[in-house]
């Protein structure tokens, strides 16, 4: 198992070293591999030691929704995550439903903090995908079940580098939300306000 | 062995795999469909009420007793045994694929777990980190480039697509149980494979299936979009399609 784990990181680097040198011209701002792993490994033991961290998980929310604020683009997840209907949203709808949104996932997130503990990340390689970021592969290992985890990092507006979505076996984040939300919202016949209504009580 | 297998089945399947792609070749080359169309939806919604009071009734409930009342270790050695069955398919699809070292990890799992395992009771390949796959003839007509077809929910069988549901019966071709002779214990592991898998599936992933079938307001939605989302990270072996990753330069107000 290490040992094919550390053969796909080479060819992982490798890959991502040809790709950022032929890139280099175009994003001498993007972020770089490097850069992208240390955000992933500096998220992923924060988040760690909040779980580890003794107390009930709804007293986790918080801590949890500060952790995302610094190293989540959440205004850009939160609209992709809305999928087709993002567009036709009016200023005062994406302020509130960005709120609502945070709230939401960090509800979430916390409510299975219980049923894990114990936890340890290694990250496995970056891959740099030009325009849509980089790609942070990583291993969780749960009592002896491993679960891989990546990281799509992307620069923000202002050129922070800042995670995008999190894709945990395969399955998507945002995926998942904005197949989620669009049918939400097409089943109340297009109202993003009832919509957002709705999110606050999940 | 492994030689005869190889010849028996590669055949006939580039055969059955040229003609499929012929009656799919509208679709040819994605390896699922796109989400937004769904043009089996109201049949397939009509299957997913009745896959869900069946799971309600039945299934959640079994796998919910499965997971208390039966021991530890009892459940361990099961899911060896439902992994261990499965690994004559992983490696022949693995080889239909191309892929050699997935083919070897899977050669060289199979003979440590058939001999120290005691024919895949215990898992000892693993405790040596041989890594493990899953290989099925939908991946591989997938890898060849065969298209999904229309996204399908089957009676009892779940999420599907028109080509997984086509290769459903070369997996069952390929599961040793199929195979093993008569007497009373040999019916008896027949009759109990299929069943004893599905529980065993049901339990392994009851967070996913729970939260999917009963923590979202249209459970019919979050089965699809998780189905098809794995199923492309099982074809691309968790390499990541850069074309499926959300693209934030689009004009999204936010």
């Amino acid at each position: 198992m290490r040992f094919a784990l550390k053969r796909r990181n080479f060819i992982t680097f490798t890959g991502a070293f040809a790709l950022s040198a032929v890139m280099g011209a175009h994003s001498a701002f993007a972020v770089t591999t490097s850069e992208a792993r240390a955000l992933v490994e500096n998220v992923a033991l924060q988040l760690l030691t909040l779980v580890k961290q003794p107390g009930s998980p709804q007293s986790k929310t918080g801590q949890l929704k500060s952790i995302m604020s610094q190293n989540v683009d959440m205004r850009q997840v939160a609209g992709a995550a809305l999928g087709r209907y993002a567009r036709g949203t009016s200023p005062a709808q994406r302020d509130r439903y960005v709120i609502a949104y945070q709230d939401y996932v960090a509800r979430v997130y916390t409510s299975r903090f219980s049923q894990y503990s114990g936890e340890t990340i290694s990250i496995n390689g970056a891959q740099d995908f030009g325009r849509k970021g980089v790609v942070v592969d990583s291993s969780v290992d749960s009592g002896g079940q491993v679960i891989n985890i990546k990281w799509q990092v992307r620069d923000n507006r202002n050129g922070k580098p800042k995670i995008n979505d999190i894709i945990v076996e395969g399955l998507s984040m945002i995926s998942s939300q904005q197949a989620e939300f669009t049918q939400m919202i097409q089943d109340l016949d297009g109202d993003v306000d009832a919509f957002i209504t709705r999110l606050q009580t999940l | 062995m492994t030689d005869s297998i190889f010849s028996l089945f590669s055949k006939p399947l580039v055969g059955f795999a040229c003609a499929t792609s012929i009656i799919l070749s509208g679709c040819a080359g994605n390896t699922v469909p796109d989400q937004a169309s769904d043009p089996l939806e109201s049949f397939n919604r009509v299957t997913h009420s009745i896959n869900k009071g069946v799971d309600t009734a039945v299934l959640r409930p079994l796998s919910k007793g499965y997971g208390t009342v039966i021991p530890e270790t009892v459940k361990h050695v099961i899911n060896n045994e439902v992994r261990y069955v499965q690994l004559p398919l992983t490696f022949v699809n693995s080889v239909l694929q191309g892929n050699i070292e997935r083919a070897g990890d899977t050669a060289v799992r199979f003979f440590v777990n058939s001999t120290l395992g005691g024919l895949g009771t215990l898992d000892p390949a693993t405790e040596i980190g041989i890594p493990e796959h899953e290989e099925d003839f939908g991946q591989t007509l997938a890898v060849w480039g065969v298209g999904s077809g229309p996204y399908v929910e089957l009676p009892l069988l779940g999420p599907s697509t028109i080509r997984d549901m086509v290769s459903l019966a070369g997996d069952a071709a390929l599961n040793p149980t199929t195979y093993i002779g008569q007497g009373t214990a040999a019916t008896i592991a027949k009759a109990a494979e299929t069943p004893v898998r599905i529980v065993d599936t049901r339990h392994r992933f009851s967070d996913l299936i729970d939260g999917a079938l009963y923590e979202s307001d249209d459970s019919y939605t979050i089965v699809r979009n998780t189905y098809l989302q794995r199923r492309r990270n099982a074809i691309l072996n968790g390499q990541i399609d850069a074309d499926t990753l959300p693209d934030f330069d689009n004009e999204n107000p936010f």
